[in-house]
């Protein structure tokens, strides 16, 4: 606007001119209108057309007070907006903007530019579920809103033809549900939810406890346990098998939810067939035979200082072996125990959690290429590394020498 | 013995060597191998399992139930990452004394019934390749699967004791439990990569809700005689 002063020829007077101004001829707030979900955010501005070019500009900074007819469906401040609950309801902001004056320049006018608010929601019920159980998503729309588009976006996306306003089904995979809703009045909004599936319980194959057998002792999935008699040199007087087994069940999921195609694992257990996991041990006939010639022959005159090249004694080499065998600590025993309790190689908790694409049709197969190398870990955790030998106490730490095995044929013992 | 004599007869002696024995009698690409769509899906299904570890005075291990000898050919890079397909080529040869029969078409739907079927058998080789770093495993890749069933000869190819066959395949190698190439430490970690191949048997039967699978893994499982490494690397240092 312009503001000069001027003198009137006619009355010899300063008089001011009347000033260049356009003013704006219409203002609305942008976008129009406005979709949000529930607690959702939207950062509108107010635009001004001018009333000489035609251009829009921002006008925004002009509105000084911001509000909605309904605060419970959409709260509006200063260029914001928060969906609050489902519904449609108006904002409106007041400002004073430069629009034509009549006769001569611009004047300030207060005007109240209004926008329809349409709120939206998808929630989804529960939306942390343990995997198997069961989830509806419910999209909140206004009346009159139309729905198209369920996804279900996971590992792979699911796709439902399906219009309705909810969308239910079994849940094997965590992801992101979404649907496409058209508002009465034209938008088209795309709420989501996420969903969170969490493993079951229950699952976990706990340890078997040892199993003592004689030698020799052979079965289906082990080697056999066989102690030579009398025991010889390099060879041990005990021998073990950590053998682990599974079977599973699986089934897809078929209700035309969300989860449509997933494969889970429905239950497992620690047998194959008639084969379950168990953990074998043998220790020598010979050594478990207190009178046999082995055993009288385990004097036990070591002494550290006084005989250290001496035999062990028959009882420590008894329970010594049994505790290289079977014991809870320094034993293969307690190596398989370790690995099979380690949640990242126990079958039953990693196979709870394996679930198949809807793409995969082998589900069977890929779940015994997952749970396999976990058995292997298992095994060949329990037979490396060697634990302390039975010419220690391995109870104790650290552990303690106790003497040299005398094998046939005996030394004396001096 | 005249030098010509001497060469007819080295020639003579030698044709049973490149014989039958000792070849190669088949070559699969299944890097370029397309798998359609299995015809009868299973809605639910079983699978099992088992292997042992033992150790100390053992006399005997377990039977073998094919005598084969798994080995990497090649690897098909020396560096990769996470999301990159590893290709190998593995040579599996006939080390017993009898013929053996393998699974050989990597279509599923080649071997299975058309139209509603009350039930049917296959047979299935998987092929997969076994991380480990730093001696410890820490991935199988997804394996590749071939099928053969007794209705379709076709589908098992035959290899006499000494003679082999090679199979070229990849896998992504998408592993949330792959070592992480360290920025401060290192850019690259070692990664040393064997084949497991595993025979497993499949029975499908057809049930009021749709079909039915039981998948049994046959004995052991053969793990590569050598293993091949190569560099995982950060995405940005193989660019």
């Amino acid at each position: 606007m312009a503001n000069d002063l001027s003198v009137d020829s006619a009355l010899g007077q300063a008089v001011p001119n009347c000033p260049t101004c356009c003013g704006f001829s219409d203002y609305f707030f942008s976008p129009d209108p406005i979709e949000v979900l529930v607690d959702g955010l939207e950062d509108p501005l107010i635009d001004g057309v001018n009333a000489c070019s035609g251009v829009i500009v921002d006008i925004t900074n002009s509105f000084t007070f911001w509000n909605s007819d309904n605060a419970s469906i959409a709260q509006v401040t200063t260029r914001r907006v928060q969906g609050v609950g489902v519904g449609a309801t108006t904002g409106y902001a007041e400002g004073d903007v430069q629009v034509w004056g009549g006769v001569c320049g611009c004047i300030f006018e207060r005007v109240e530019p209004t926008v329809p608010i349409t709120v939206a929601s998808l929630t989804c019920t529960p939306s942390v579920v343990t995997r198997g159980g069961n989830v509806t998503c419910t999209v909140g729309a206004p009346a009159g809103s139309t729905f198209s588009g369920w996804t279900f976006t996971g590992r792979s996306v699911v796709t439902s033809s399906s219009t309705s306003a909810s969308w239910s089904g079994q849940m094997v995979t965590s992801g992101t549900a979404s649907v496409a809703v058209k508002l009465s009045e034209g938008g088209t909004i795309s709420p989501s939810a996420l969903v969170t599936v969490t493993n079951r319980s229950g699952f976990a194959f706990p340890a078997v406890s040892p199993t003592s057998e004689s030698s020799p002792f052979s079965t289906t999935g082990c080697p056999t346990l066989s102690i030579p008699s009398p025991p010889q040199p390099n060879l041990e007087i005990g021998a073990f098998c950590a053998l682990s087994a599974y079977s599973f069940n699986f089934a897809t999921v078929s209700d035309g939810g969300p989860n449509q195609g997933y494969k889970y694992i429905t239950s497992m257990s620690n047998k194959s067939g008639s084969v379950g996991t168990a953990y074998y041990y043998v220790i020598s006939p010979d050594l478990l035979n207190s009178t046999s010639a082995f055993s009288a022959a385990q004097c036990g005159n070591y002494n550290p200082t006084t005989n250290p090249n001496g035999y062990i004694s028959y009882s420590n080499l008894l329970s010594n072996t049994i505790r290289h065998e079977a014991g809870t600590i320094n034993s293969h025993y307690a190596q398989y125990v370790a690995a099979q309790n380690n949640p990242t190689n126990n079958l039953g908790t990693v196979g709870e959690q394996i679930v198949g694409l809807p793409t995969d049709s082998n589900f069977a197969s890929t779940v015994q290429n997952t749970l396999n190398p976990k058995v292997s870990t298992i095994s060949t955790s329990a037979e490396s590394p060697e634990p302390r030998s039975p010419n220690y106490n391995g109870s104790v730490s650290p552990c303690v020498y106790q003497g040299a095995v005398n094998y046939s044929p005996y030394a004396a013992c001096h | 013995m005249p030098a010509k004599i001497f060469l007819v007869w080295l020639l003579a002696s030698c044709v049973p060597l490149s014989g039958k024995s000792g070849q190669e009698v088949g070559y699969l690409d299944l890097t370029t191998a397309v798998v359609g769509q299995r015809i009868h899906e299973p809605t639910t299904g079983s699978g099992s399992g088992m292997g042992s570890g033992a150790g100390d005075s053992i006399r005997t291990r377990p039977e073998i139930l094919q005598p084969l000898r798994i080995s990497i050919v090649f690897l098909g890079s020396t560096k990769y990452k996470v999301d990159d397909d590893v290709v190998y080529e593995i040579k599996v040869e006939n080390t017993g004394h009898e013929q053996l029969m393998i699974p050989w078409d990597p279509n599923l739907s080649h071997i299975e019934p058309e139209g509603t079927a009350t039930e049917y058998s296959y047979r299935i080789a998987s092929i997969a390749l076994r991380l480990s770093h730093a001696g410890k495993r820490f991935e199988t890749l997804a394996p590749n699967l071939l099928f053969g069933t007794a209705g379709v000869p076709s589908s098992f190819i035959k290899i006499a004791p000494g003679e082999w066959v090679r199979v070229r395949a990849k896998a992504r190698l998408s592993t949330p439990q792959s070592p992480q190439p360290d920025d401060s430490q290192e850019s690259e970690r070692s990664v040393s990569a064997r084949v497991v191949w595993t025979i497993s048997n499949a029975h499908v039967s057809r049930k009021p809700d749709g079909y039915h699978e039981d998948v049994t893994t046959e004995g052991p499982e053969s793990i590569s005689v050598n293993a091949e490494t190569f560099e995982l690397v950060s995405p940005a240092q193989s660019n």
